[in-house]
């Protein structure tokens, strides 16, 4: 046993072991298997492919049902929300009071219609209003009906916000919409009932039907209006202030206000009218006279936009002018498409010679852009000019000129001398840098900046010391504006 | 082809390679019940897929293959996990072995069964079946030179491992004797 074999040996041994397994055996299994396989795994595999089809068919036809199902339904759903569709011009239905349909003006007006057709043919001009008109009338009639029918809240919900939007789509296009609650229907109004409030659209047009022209004023016109208007303002008690501002109302001459709540007697009020026609300034919606010790602006206060003329301290009247929004009166309504005419040709009417704030303020005046030889002549000037108004130049202190409109130039706040102005304007001019809302001058004795301070970056030309440059390009104050 | 013919041919082939096939089953499994039930299934296997060997020159590769695949599954199914030596040596003994080539092979085996699966393989194949390199190669789709490096290191191996144990088994008989 303790003999040394070779691996060799070993190997030869395993080959001349007798096999465990004998060939008849094997053949013996391979004919039982031959059966078996033949129903076995051929069975086995035909029943899961069965299986797996029926599976998938199952599975298919469920989805395709669910998906059908739940379409159909979902555009039950819409249906009451979607005007458009719904076109049914006649409303006769049992279920709906016959006194309600009597008294109710939406289906008087159903029953006027042929009268009205022919109304249209004379009037061709109110033709496309009165289509409008009709489209939400007859939503609105197919909304209330399905309403009375299903007796459901929610769908007499549905129905008012229906009038709601059709009435907003009247509004943009012809008119705009006043909600009374149970005031009765004058002439010339069309009533929408619901059962919660009134909806009433004015045919009618209140202020001006001509075209008014923007008011264009210089300086000098300004001048006096302001004037004559402090003293219509001071025999009825009222002063005017460097801190409150009074505006004047003229959206009609008729009822002139001061900020829409005190009235203005009526000797005084044919002054005042008097006064505005001298200087062509007409009554139309939105019109208003900005009025304080610092400043007069009369100009038409939209939306988005100011449209006028303006004397006096530019950084209160741009303030004012921002800040203002038109304020949109629930008394008066207008022609939305007649403002719509005039912000169009508003551009064209202005004119060089007046202070105008479109004229005086570039959005995008050209980036300033100089190199540094003459930046440094730039300050030298400036230097100049600064001394003869008895500006020192320090090294710390750093003087900002604000170039927000080259008219009225000034020096970390301080207006510049008259004598003064045009001096830098010829310097400014010289070298190309326009007036810009944001754009500046910092000097100091050790550099100096001119370009747009905006919110979030500089653009610019610079000279001097870079790191004060920086410090001061990177200043909280500027971005924060 | 009908079902009596393919039995006949897939017979006819089978007979031809019979020896090889379960000396490489037997030192795969090395033991009498497992080797049975590996050939069976093998055997199964490859009948049912027997239409689809276009060269039946390579029956035998394919055999090993499958063989070797199930002996595989087998192992990660716990299916052969006992070397069961005393069922092995009876069925050896009735058939007529010699007891010290008994006690020789089932050293030789379990030396095997501690080499990694490529190794073993090779080594059986090349050994004991008396496959040549090339061969093998196809078999277990690699290299020549790859086949080479197995069956010396394998080999190496063994030499090892065989003569440590004959050692220890010196010791074990001295240690008895004093």
């Amino acid at each position: 046993m303790s003999k040394k074999i070779s691996l060799n040996e070993r190997f030869q041994k395993i080959k001349q072991l007798p096999l465990e397994l004998e060939v008849e055996k094997v053949i013996g299994m391979i004919e039982s298997i031959n059966n078996t396989i033949g129903f076995h795994s051929k069975g086995i595999s035909k029943r899961k492919f069965r299986f797996n089809l029926l599976l998938i068919t199952v599975t298919i036809s469920l989805l395709i049902i669910t998906g059908f199902i739940f379409f159909s339904i979902k555009k039950t759903t819409i249906t009451p929300n979607n005007n458009n569709k719904v076109n049914l011009p006649v409303v006769k239905n049992d279920t709906i009071d016959k006194e309600k349909t009597k008294t109710n003006p939406l289906f008087i007006e159903d029953e006027t219609n042929e009268s009205k057709e022919k109304k249209k043919e004379l009037s061709p001009s109110k033709s496309n209003i009165k289509k409008i008109k009709d489209k939400v009338v007859n939503s609105t009639i197919n909304n209330t009906k399905k309403g009375i029918n299903k007796s459901n809240d929610e769908v007499k919900d549905s129905t008012i916000t229906n009038t709601d939007k059709n009435i907003e789509k009247v509004e943009e296009e012809a008119y705009t919409p006043i909600r009374k609650s149970g005031k009765k229907v004058k002439e010339g109004f069309r009533k929408f009932t619901t059962d919660s409030s009134y909806y009433v659209v004015e045919t009618t047009r209140k202020g001006t039907s001509e075209k008014p022209k923007t008011i264009n004023l210089n300086n000098e016109k300004l001048k006096v209006i302001k004037k004559e208007l402090k003293t219509l303002l001071d025999r009825q008690g009222i002063t005017l202030s460097r801190k409150y501002v009074i505006d004047i109302w003229l959206n009609d001459f008729e009822n002139i206000t001061i900020a829409g709540k005190v009235p203005i007697s009526k000797e005084l009020q044919k002054e005042y009218v008097k006064l505005l026609n001298q200087y062509n300034v007409s009554p139309f919606p939105n019109r208003k006279v900005l009025l304080s010790k610092s400043f007069i602006i009369i100009g038409d206060f939209e939306t988005k936009q100011f449209r006028g003329s303006a004397e006096g301290n530019i950084k209160k009247i741009d303030e004012e002018t921002k800040k203002y929004k038109s304020i949109e009166s629930d008394k008066k309504v207008y022609d939305s498409k007649i403002d719509f005419a005039i912000k169009k040709d508003v551009t064209k009417d202005i004119n060089s010679d007046s202070l105008n704030l479109i004229n005086q303020q570039k959005n995008n005046p050209k980036l300033v852009n100089l190199n540094n030889a003459k930046l440094r002549v730039i300050k030298k000037r400036l230097r100049d000019l600064l001394k003869q108004q008895n500006f020192k130049i320090r090294r710390r202190h750093v003087l900002d000129i604000w170039l927000y409109d080259l008219d009225d130039i000034r020096i970390s706040g301080v207006p510049i001398k008259k004598e003064l102005q045009a001096e830098y304007v010829n310097i400014l001019n010289e070298y190309k840098i326009e007036a810009g809302p944001n754009r500046k001058i910092l000097l100091s004795k050790s550099f100096i900046i001119i370009g747009d301070f905006e919110t979030k970056r500089f653009r610019g030309s610079a000279e001097g010391r870079i790191r004060r440059i920086d410090k001061e390009i990177l200043k909280d104050k500027w971005k924060n504006k | 082809m009908t079902n009596v013919s393919k039995k006949k041919e897939f017979i006819q082939l089978y007979e031809m390679h019979h020896e090889q096939f379960i000396r490489y089953c037997t030192v795969l499994t090395n033991c009498t019940i497992a080797t049975e039930d590996l050939v069976q299934d093998v055997l199964t296997d490859v009948y049912a897929k027997f239409h689809t060997i276009k060269d039946t020159s390579k029956f035998l590769h394919y055999l090993i293959r499958v063989a070797k695949f199930k002996y595989l599954n087998g192992l990660r199914r716990k299916k052969f996990t006992s070397y069961d030596s005393e069922i092995f040596n009876s069925t050896l003994l009735d058939k007529g072995a010699n007891i010290e080539h008994i006690y020789d092979i089932e050293v030789l085996y379990k030396a095997l069964n501690k080499l990694p699966i490529k190794q073993k393989e090779a080594i059986i194949l090349f050994e004991i079946n008396g496959f040549s390199m090339k061969e093998i190669a196809e078999i277990q789709k690699s290299s020549v030179g790859a086949i080479k490096t197995k069956i010396s290191r394998g080999r190496q191996k063994l030499k090892t491992m065989l003569s440590s144990d004959l050692t220890r088994s010196i010791y074990h008989l001295k240690s008895i004797l004093l």
